[in-house]
């Protein structure tokens, strides 16, 4: 019960007076702040610019065309460039990212983004080229693609990729517009209605079968956590389009029974979709395609090490069979003698999924984190992957409860249900304590089919001694005083949010965010 | 080597169910003019006769409340009886109520039973275990109307199992290991609120045993109730012809408020809607039905060659879909919708609430019972279904 008070209990004040505190947290963000005297000091030359539509001309002498030439100063604060620095920079220490420290987000694999990759990114020859350049003039970044492509398909087993989707889950969607595609041409697109998933599955995948026009059915797990055959073999009909799998899913367990899952599948008609979330765990193991799928989407932050996007940039290519390659979103690189160029002659393609043609800084990180680890290191991050994982939830053992098998791949699940009972401490309670420690926290409650889950991913690139400091903060945590655990974090800008209310009532753009927010809704 | 089973029957339980009551043992001569019969003294042989088959010779003795209280049942199934307390010369199950099974019980104590079975629902549970509190271990036969309480076994067949295990192995002067159980019952004073809610009304020991089914939870998660219950009201819409039966529960009283139906609180409303432009006018044909309007109603839409679907939730912390507080559910309305036409219907939460995450089913009918799918297609959201597992441990009868 007493458990239950703490988690509604909405702490959005902060902690002002508390003293471990660092004193940045509490600085007013920059705008709310404005000082119309910063014109004196450094800001003013930068204000002609802004005005000259970004050529530098002093003010009064514009050649910009009249129409074009801004009416009134640009509603930015008025600060000096210092005090702009200070401000980014303040942003950039109350930030976290894997630079910093351990990010153990389970399922979303948080892998360092090596600087290699962020050198070859900027080098002039790929940042400063064109989409809308003559394919003669762009013939190195097209033989990259290409070969990006060829890569991709020796990674999972498959027959063709593109690379056009920006984004994991723009991956999915594609996937199975893909899979629709196919059942229309076959005279089955509306008689298969439904597409099955597991109850261990990402929220990605209902609300991409959703998106698509399709019904979603769910599977529940096995005591094991694997999917339930039986289950799975009465849901399976002429109605199916599609099964959505993650292997290893999403409790690290590897679905043993992947093959007679392909064969149930392939029997009633249906396709095959993989999920590329957990490929970090099997690469240069298996491969989907030797697994029986026929559409396999990847994500390159999650096992290229490319940066997450977040909703920026970002990749999702989708690898597909030859039987469904012609459905692919178009173009793609084709390579004629010893010519790239694009191949937009696909009839039956489902369109495109993005401007241009995908993103393709991001798609040559990927390239060149492949180039740089080849097969053998592949394999190598795949086994450490599994390995620090594996390490990890054997050193912890004894702390929390553990709901399925002994061994896993990439991730494991814990639960503090024990925890709870005994000393009223959730899993959200440890989560918020770890940031103390300078840990970003597990993913909790997910998947939710276990209860106070913390899910937990160290990725390939933690050293030893990281996950070591990582489990000496969960003793810790484990063993110290429950109120202090129930009110963490004691160190951050802001402790626990009203998360219901930051999700229902976004603030999307930065003119309501120098409102009050109440303001600004009450008028909606 | 002998275990000494106590043995009450509440001749009347269930008879409320099949006539839509709530309960039997105020409205039994009620429901009896109706023309319905209680389930308990059927229940009570299939109990009996699946123990004698299974139990091994010697191991467990009978001591029956008299007549049409025990000792009857157990006789003509063709077992030895001790009494259980004096005659009283009972013989007409009307002519009995709660006094006669709280006596039974009380004199279980004194003759020191290692276990009491009882024939009934929550009611009569509610009166065992309020006379012989944890002294005596209890185990209850579903036949009763509600079993929302964690001392029952799925089937009576279950229930003889549970039994014979328990005499194997059995030493004299043994006691049962045991656990802690609430024995629940609806909540009388928020019923008449408007709000279907159980309250505990005693503790008992019941043998610890897998076999007992779980209690139902006193409230459910119910994030996500307006997208399963839309899901249910668009494929209603589909077919507004169609006869839908709406079970009661806090779930389906949301629907039931979707649509605009003034239903019954607890009970089964029939449903049907006429189309008027793009909308969907609902009307309930049938409010708080009993067993003789549903199958007759089904009966009508088969004639009219209408679809005619069921609408249930299952009980949360249980996961009944049928068989528990659903007597006007009978198996003839339930072969009427199989499979594609029972819906059930539940948030993620509820689901979760469930023992192993498993589904049970009581229809009344073993042979139904067995034949049941193995998984349903619960309605969680919107466009969205879950499998779930439908258990179906319950030994067949064999015929006598």
């Amino acid at each position: 019960m007493a458990s239950d008070q703490v988690a509604t209990t909405t702490e959005g004040e902060g902690h002002a007076d508390d003293p471990v505190v660092p004193a940045e947290a509490h600085q007013p963000t920059i705008g709310d702040r404005d000082d119309p005297l910063a014109r004196l000091r450094l800001f003013e030359p930068l204000l002609p610019v802004l005005e000259a539509g970004g050529e530098h001309v002093p003010v009064g002498r514009t050649s910009a065309p009249e129409a074009y030439r801004r009416r009134h100063s640009p509603d930015v604060p008025r600060l000096a460039e210092l005090e702009t620095v200070r401000h980014y920079h303040r942003l950039s220490r109350t930030n976290f990212g894997v630079d910093q420290g351990m990010y153990p987000l389970g399922s979303c694999t948080m892998k360092y983004n090596p600087k290699f990759a962020e050198a070859a990114a900027a080098h002039p020859g790929f940042a400063r080229i064109h989409p809308y350049q003559d394919e003669r003039t762009v013939q190195g970044a097209l033989e990259m693609l290409y070969e990006l492509q060829e890569m991709l398909k020796e990674v999972v087993g498959m027959d063709a990729v593109t690379l056009q989707p920006p984004a994991g889950a723009a991956g999915e969607f594609t996937g199975i517009r893909i899979a629709r595609r196919f059942h229309e041409a076959n005279g089955e697109g509306s008689s298969r209605t439904e597409v099955i998933i597991p109850d261990t599955a990402h929220g990605t995948n209902p609300a991409t079968a959703g998106m698509c026009g399709y019904k979603v059915v769910e599977i529940p797990s096995t005591p094991e956590g694997t999917v339930d055959l039986d289950a799975l073999r009465a849901a399976v009909g002429p109605q199916t389009a599609a099964i959505m799998l993650t292997n290893p899913n999403t409790l690290g367990i590897f679905e043993s029974d992947i093959l007679a899952v392909a064969k149930v599948a392939h029997q009633a008609g249906a396709l095959l979709y993989y999920d590329g979330a957990n490929l970090n765990a099997i690469l240069g193991r298996a491969r989907p395609g030797d697994m029986g799928f026929d559409i396999v989407h990847i994500n390159t932050h999650k096992t290229f090490a490319t940066p997450h996007g977040g909703g920026g940039p970002g990749a999702g290519p989708v690898g597909v069979r030859a039987r469904l390659a012609r459905f692919l979103p178009a173009p793609r690189v084709a390579k004629e003698g010893e010519t790239y160029r694009w191949q937009t002659d696909d009839g039956d393609t489902i369109g495109k999924v993005h401007g241009f043609n995908g993103n393709f800084g991001i798609l040559l990180r990927a390239y060149v984190y492949l180039l740089r680890f080849g097969s053998d290191g592949l394999r190598a991050i795949g086994d450490v992957s599994v390995l620090n994982a594996n390490w990890l939830k054997n050193r912890i053992k004894g702390l929390f409860d553990e709901p399925h098998r002994d061994l896993r791949k990439h991730e494991f699940v814990v639960a503090a249900r024990t925890l709870k009972k005994e000393k009223g401490v959730r899993a959200m309670d440890i989560a918020k304590r770890l940031l103390d420690h300078g840990f970003m926290a597990p993913t909790v409650y997910f998947p939710t089919i276990v209860g106070e889950e913390l899910m937990v991913e160290p990725t390939e690139a933690e050293p030893l001694a990281e996950l070591e400091r990582f489990a000496r903060a969960l003793e810790d945590i484990v063993k110290e005083d429950p109120e202090t655990v129930r009110h963490a974090p004691h160190t951050t800008p802001v402790g626990r949010i009203d998360e219901p209310w930051a999700a229902r009532r976004l603030l999307l753009n930065w003119q309501h965010v120098r409102a009050r927010p109440d303001d600004v809704f009450d008028e909606a | 080597m002998v275990l000494r089973l106590g043995f009450i029957v509440n001749p009347v339980a269930g008879i409320g169910g099949p006539a839509a009551f709530k309960g039997s043992d105020e409205r039994a001569l009620e429901a009896a003019d109706l023309g319905y019969l209680p389930s308990a003294p059927e229940k009570a042989g299939r109990f009996l006769r699946h123990l004698k088959e299974l139990h091994r010779p010697m191991s467990i003795r009978i001591f029956a409340a008299p007549g049409v209280l025990g000792a009857d049942e157990t006789r003509a199934a063709g077992w030895k009886v001790g009494t259980l307390g004096a005659d009283m010369g009972l013989h007409d199950p009307f002519a009995t109520d709660a006094e006669h099974t709280r006596q039974a019980a009380e004199s279980a104590i004194g003759a020191e039973m290692d276990l009491l079975v009882f024939v009934g629902g929550d009611g009569t549970a509610r009166d065992v275990a309020a006379t012989v509190g944890d002294a005596v271990p209890i185990l209850g036969v579903p036949a009763g109307v509600k079993m929302f309480s964690e001392c029952f076994t799925e089937t009576p067949e279950e229930a003889a199992l549970l039994v014979a295990g328990l005499a194997r192995g059995f030493q004299e002067g043994d006691r049962l290991e045991t656990a802690p159980a609430e024995v629940l019952d609806l909540d009388e004073e928020a019923y008449r609120a408007g709000r279907v809610e159980v309250r505990h009304h005693a503790s008992a020991a019941i043998p610890r045993s897998p076999r007992i089914q779980s209690a139902k939870c006193p409230t459910c998660p119910q994030d996500g109730l307006e997208e399963a219950v839309g899901e249910v009201r668009l494929r209603m819409e589909e077919a507004p012809e169609g006869l839908y039966l709406i079970a009661s529960g806090s779930t389906t009283a949301a629907l039931k408020s979707v649509l605009g139906i003034d239903g019954t609180l607890i009970g089964v409303d029939a449903v049907t809607g006429t189309r008027e432009g793009d909308k969907v006018r609902w009307q309930a044909v049938a409010t708080d039905a009993d067993a003789t309007a549903l199958e007759r109603l089904v009966a009508d839409w088969k004639a009219k060659d209408a679809p005619a679907a069921l609408i249930v939730s299952p009980i949360g912390g249980q996961g009944f879909v049928v068989g528990r507080g659903t007597g006007q559910i009978t198996p003839n309305v339930l072969r009427a919708v199989l499979p594609d036409r029972l819906w059930p219907i539940a948030t993620i939460g509820k689901l979760g609430t469930l023992e192993d995450g498993i589904l049970h089913v009581d229809t009344g009918d073993p042979r139904l019972d067995r034949a049941f799918p193995d998984h349903l297609r619960v309605v969680v959201g919107l466009g969205r279904e879950r499998m779930m597992r439908v258990r179906k441990s319950s030994p067949l009868p064999r015929t006598a």
